[in-house]
């Protein structure tokens, strides 16, 4: 399937994108039941959002070609937490789908962090801060050269304790660089447990704003119609400001066993339980 | 006539701003007269990024990914150890895999800025920048080599980083030529016996204790090193070859571990390093297979210590 194969009709959209979350949390577990060396439970929590900005006519990419410069840029900040961008691409034709198997595996080119040696990914990840201020300048260069594509970044939200994400949040607000979209994966947890007890970044939509931002909450990030109003409004949005998407995400999403446990971060799901939730019909 | 290598970058870098539209200057709220210059005449080329160092470097990376040739410009000490990591990952590692044409500037080399105290001084830029694969580290003596470095680098694919003095200079020689950079050094002085290999403003002290050590019976070969982690070691092998003393003469430190230790100790004739060569690793694989591919498989090292034996 691809974004061609996206139905006409609204609803019948958003139905289309929530079975396609279905299959890429399926093949997402399947990775990690195989590469237990993948962070899951941070990968589990943004299907939903990357389903909808990747198959959802949100952002514009050339699978075939993935440095065409007609491409929307898509910069993965939490590169740890972006598994499940493994099974998007690869549906989505940047590579072949049998690669899947092969994650971590030695002479793969998808290891347990992803790299820019994978087609579809434009930077670094694995250390955590980098990407807004990476996108700022990307979204900026763009407009030096007047050229309209966007630029899209994944945030965490524990990565959001880092201060160059916000020497990137003021310089964006005060270059008004309205063609970049931060999206931040709120699952409220850190690697050693939730983000309010470690350092509370509440109100987080007020900061943004404060900084320049137009903010756009979404209360339950694993909603495809919510995420897709979200991205409507910001990028149907007239503002002369960066935008952000907050969504408000579970950690862990579809593993009760991670759902439940503030340090889910850094849990594995067994072979035997990913077994039984394929099992059942794939985790919801 | 005096002159700072900044001010002659900065000249020559707004005349090539002039002749190519992909060139951006981004300071960290860093200036000079020729950058108002600059600002005025390309208020869409010049970014001021503030008193933000990371950012400076995250905001070059992302010009640089889409074709820019990126100059970032800010006080030496603050954009090399301020923003380390950001160097290391948006632009060393990154740069390996991505075209990417970034040259970082940074003014107030050694103890230039010496009434600042240390947070000013900067004596760990030259080491920490020169453990950075794909990363080449010029330190320049005058002035007249700062244009010609602003040629090369603009010219030059990669990542540079220039290292300035913040002091006005007489140059310590005739005008410089762009052989100088093509070889990474210049001979400022033929001799016998002894070399003295210098690098910035002390290649400015040493050829001032010229008369001295010539009244003491002494005529060393003096060398200006510039290109300081990549100059052709050929041609430098070819003026050092017969010296039976060389002293490395630089206004920052050296390296602190072990192998410095270990050279401390006198054994620098005897001392073989093994150690990782200067490469990241994006092989997916196994501790032992990242070894091998990267200088230090147990079969190189047991090469190593039977051919030394």
């Amino acid at each position: 399937m691809s974004t061609s194969s996206l139905p006409p009709t609204p609803q019948a959209r958003t139905a289309w994108l929530a079975e396609k979350s279905c299959w890429v949390r399926e093949q997402t577990l399947k990775i990690h039941r195989h590469a237990p060396e993948t962070r899951v439970a941070s990968s589990l929590s943004v299907i939903e959002l990357l389903t909808t900005l990747y198959y959802g006519e949100i952002a514009q990419c050339f699978p075939q070609s993935p440095l065409h410069p007609e491409r929307d840029r898509i910069i993965i900040s939490k590169g740890h937490g972006s598994i499940c961008l493994y099974p998007i691409l690869a549906d989505l034709g940047f590579f072949p789908i049998a690669a899947l198997d092969t994650v971590c595996k030695p002479g793969s080119f998808l290891g347990g962090i992803p790299d820019p040696i994978i087609p579809g990914y434009e930077t670094i990840n694995g250390s955590l801060g980098h990407g807004l201020g990476v996108a700022t300048g990307i979204s900026l260069a763009l407009r030096t050269a007047r050229k309209p594509q966007r630029a899209f970044v994944l945030l965490g939200d524990g990565e959001l304790n880092e201060g160059a994400v916000w020497e990137a949040a003021m310089f964006a607000g005060h270059h008004k660089l309205d063609k970049l979209i931060a999206m931040v994966d709120c699952n409220g947890r850190s690697m050693l447990g939730y983000t309010k007890d470690i350092l509370d970044l509440n109100p987080l939509e007020t900061k943004f704003e404060a900084f320049g931002w137009e903010p756009y909450v979404v209360r339950d990030g694993h909603d495809i119609a919510q995420l897709q109003a979200g991205f409507e409004t910001l990028l149907t949005s007239s503002s002369a400001k960066p935008k952000v998407l907050i969504a408000h995400t579970l950690k862990g999403k579809g593993v009760p066993s991670l759902e439940s446990s503030p340090l889910a971060h850094v849990m594995g799901v067994p072979s035997s339980e990913i077994d039984t939730l394929l099992s059942n019909g794939g985790a919801a | 006539m005096k002159s700072t290598m900044r001010d002659t970058f900065l000249t020559r870098l707004l005349q090539k701003m002039r002749e190519d539209d992909d060139i951006v200057l981004l300071s960290a709220d860093f200036g000079a007269p020729v950058i108002d210059e600059i600002r005025t005449e390309f208020p869409d080329r010049f970014f001021n990024t503030g008193i933000a160092e990371q950012n400076l470097i995250n905001l070059a990376t992302g010009f640089a990914l889409e074709g820019y040739r990126v100059v970032a410009y800010a006080i030496a000490p603050f954009i090399t150890m301020r923003c380390f990591e950001q160097i290391r990952v948006n632009l060393a590692i990154l740069s390996q895999l991505r075209p990417m044409n970034v040259t970082l500037v940074g003014v107030g080399a050694g103890f230039s800025y010496d009434v600042s105290g240390p947070t000013h001084h900067c004596i760990e830029d030259l080491t920490i920048m020169s453990t950075l694969p794909n990363v080449a580290v010029y330190s320049p003596s005058d002035h007249t080599q700062a244009p010609l470095l602003a040629d090369h680098c603009l010219n030059k694919p990669g990542v540079k980083y220039l290292r300035f003095d913040a002091k006005p200079h007489l140059p310590v020689a005739d005008n410089d030529s762009v052989e100088t950079l093509t070889a990474g050094f210049r001979v400022l002085q033929s001799g016998k016996e002894v070399a003295l290999v210098c690098t910035g403003y002390m290649t400015h002290v040493a050829h001032s204790l010229l008369p001295e050590l010539a009244i003491r019976g002494l005529s060393p070969t003096l060398i200006d090193l510039v290109a300081y982690n990549s100059a052709d070691g050929q041609a430098l092998q070819s003026v050092l070859g017969n010296c039976k003393r060389i002293f490395l003469i630089q206004e920052a430190l050296v390296s602190a571990g072990a192998q410095t230790l270990l050279s401390g100790l006198g054994h620098t004739q005897r001392l073989e390093v093994i150690a990782a060569r200067p490469h990241y690793s994006f092989e997916i694989g196994s501790r032992d297979a990242i070894h091998e591919a990267c200088g230090l498989g147990r079969q190189h090292i047991l090469d190593t210590i039977l051919g030394n034996f």
